[in-house]
């Protein structure tokens, strides 16, 4: 049995997901990041994207939806503190659509876009726009 | 007899409240159990959390950073203070509140300005009692906190802090140590107390081989308003997880007192009762020897 990885996905809420992997890979802000295992200990700043996680079998795999976050990497054990994450398999499409409508229109009536309620819509509109797009 | 219809009615009234007291202890009994869970849910972020602050401020000992550095004088200090929405939950937010109320005089007895923040309905009446005006108040979500109120609060610290406006945050909040038992707790949000963290988390053994993308300034930079975030969010649901567990025991010991006091009213009213038969045996029997005369 080849080395593998244990994935943890958590946000301030739950945890998403602990498992075993063979490939973990994330969108940090420099770029796409892949982890196998035996990586060196590693910490990154990760952008709103796709988190992709095989299975050790090498045929299956499992997406997730991550809003942003950090990756942690130490002993074959990768940590993705997310600030809000999703299981691409779980995205209700029409309930998205509703709220980012919902959240697009707060946004319009907001002038100060300095402020932390502008960022905090913000980036929930571009989670919502992000689950959209990778449900396509 | 007048009396005997009293002790029925308070016996009534008694066991009615029995009753409410009794279903608030099986409700909250239910509801610890889903806020425990949720403790337990978000303690893996938090504790990676701190892991990582703990590995990156290893060897960082007067960081530039604005949330990490201490100010020199301290003039304002602001209070976060979370009870909760609902009372009848024995000394849960009176502990918090005359805490934060002590913590308060001793500040203004230094010459320090105390700004207050209440997260809770019950905080509101104390200090408007006391002519405080919290700065910012959030209610109605005590039973059932989220992340985004944490991130507003949060928010609303980290500004003050950088702007210079306040020079220390304090939170104070019940913990749950267990689903019975509640621990006071005070701790120091702002400026952002590495060393606490490290005694618990530390692993220095790894510290210097971590490689940091893109640099360990600016992962720094991000993570210490989400640690902040983070730490609110934990205050917020560890005081949801205490306020079901102190409301549960205000509940069983009400429930039992109630208990009590029907039992000693039953006793009066059953010698009550026996005393009116015995005084209405003896005009029986004091009117047939009347007439038999």
């Amino acid at each position: 049995m080849a080395r593998t990885l244990i994935c943890d996905i958590v946000t301030p809420e739950k945890q998403i997901f602990s498992e075993e992997a063979s490939f973990v890979s994330a969108p940090s802000i420099s770029g796409e990041v892949g982890i196998l295992p035996l990586h060196a200990a590693y910490v990154s700043v990760l952008k709103a994207g796709q988190v992709v996680v095989k299975y050790p079998d090498e045929k299956n795999s499992r997406y997730f939806a991550i809003s942003g976050g950090y990756l942690e990497v130490k002993d074959d054990e990768v940590i993705i503190l997310a600030d809000s994450a999703i299981d691409i398999e779980d995205i209700d499409k029409a309930s998205a659509e509703e709220s980012l409508a919902k959240v697009s229109e707060c946004l319009e009536g907001l002038d100060d876009k300095d402020s932390e309620v502008y960022k905090m819509l913000k980036s929930q509109k571009d989670f919502l726009e992000l689950q959209l797009y990778l449900t396509k | 007899m007048a009396n005997l219809r009293d002790i029925k009615k308070r016996i009534n009234s008694v066991k009615s409240t029995k009753q409410i007291t009794h279903t608030m202890e099986m409700v909250s009994s239910a509801k610890i159990r889903k806020a425990t869970e949720r403790v337990q849910a978000s303690t893996p972020y938090y504790k990676a959390m701190q892991r990582m602050l703990a590995n990156l401020t290893d060897g960082v000992t007067d960081s530039e950073q604005g949330l990490l550095k201490t100010h020199e004088e301290v003039k304002n200090v602001t209070l976060i203070v979370i009870v909760s929405d609902r009372g009848l939950a024995g000394a849960f937010n009176t502990s918090v509140l005359h805490e934060a109320n002590n913590l308060r005089k001793k500040y203004l007895s230094e010459g320090v300005e105390v700004e207050i923040i209440i997260a809770g309905k019950k905080g509101i009446p104390y200090f408007k009692y006391r002519e405080v005006l919290p700065s910012l108040v959030y209610s109605d979500q005590s039973a059932d906190p989220t992340i985004d109120e944490a991130r507003e609060i949060s928010a609303h610290v980290r500004d003050a802090y950088q702007k210079l406006e306040t020079d220390k945050v304090i939170l104070l909040y019940n913990h749950a140590r267990n689903a019975a038992d509640q621990d006071l707790t005070v701790e120091q949000v702002l400026p952002v107390d590495v060393d606490s963290i490290e005694k618990e988390e530390k692993e220095s053994k790894f510290a210097a081989d971590i490689e940091f993308e893109p640099s360990s300034q600016a992962v720094l930079e991000n993570l210490l308003p989400d640690y902040v975030d983070t730490k609110i969010y934990h205050g917020l649901v560890d005081s949801a997880a205490a306020e079901q567990g102190a409301r549960r025991r205000a509940m069983k010991s009400a429930t039992d007192n109630a208990s009590d006091i029907i039992t000693t009213l039953q006793r009066q009213y059953n010698s009550a009762r026996q005393a009116a038969i015995t005084t209405e045996i003896n005009e029986i029997v004091g009117g047939a020897a009347a007439l038999e005369d």
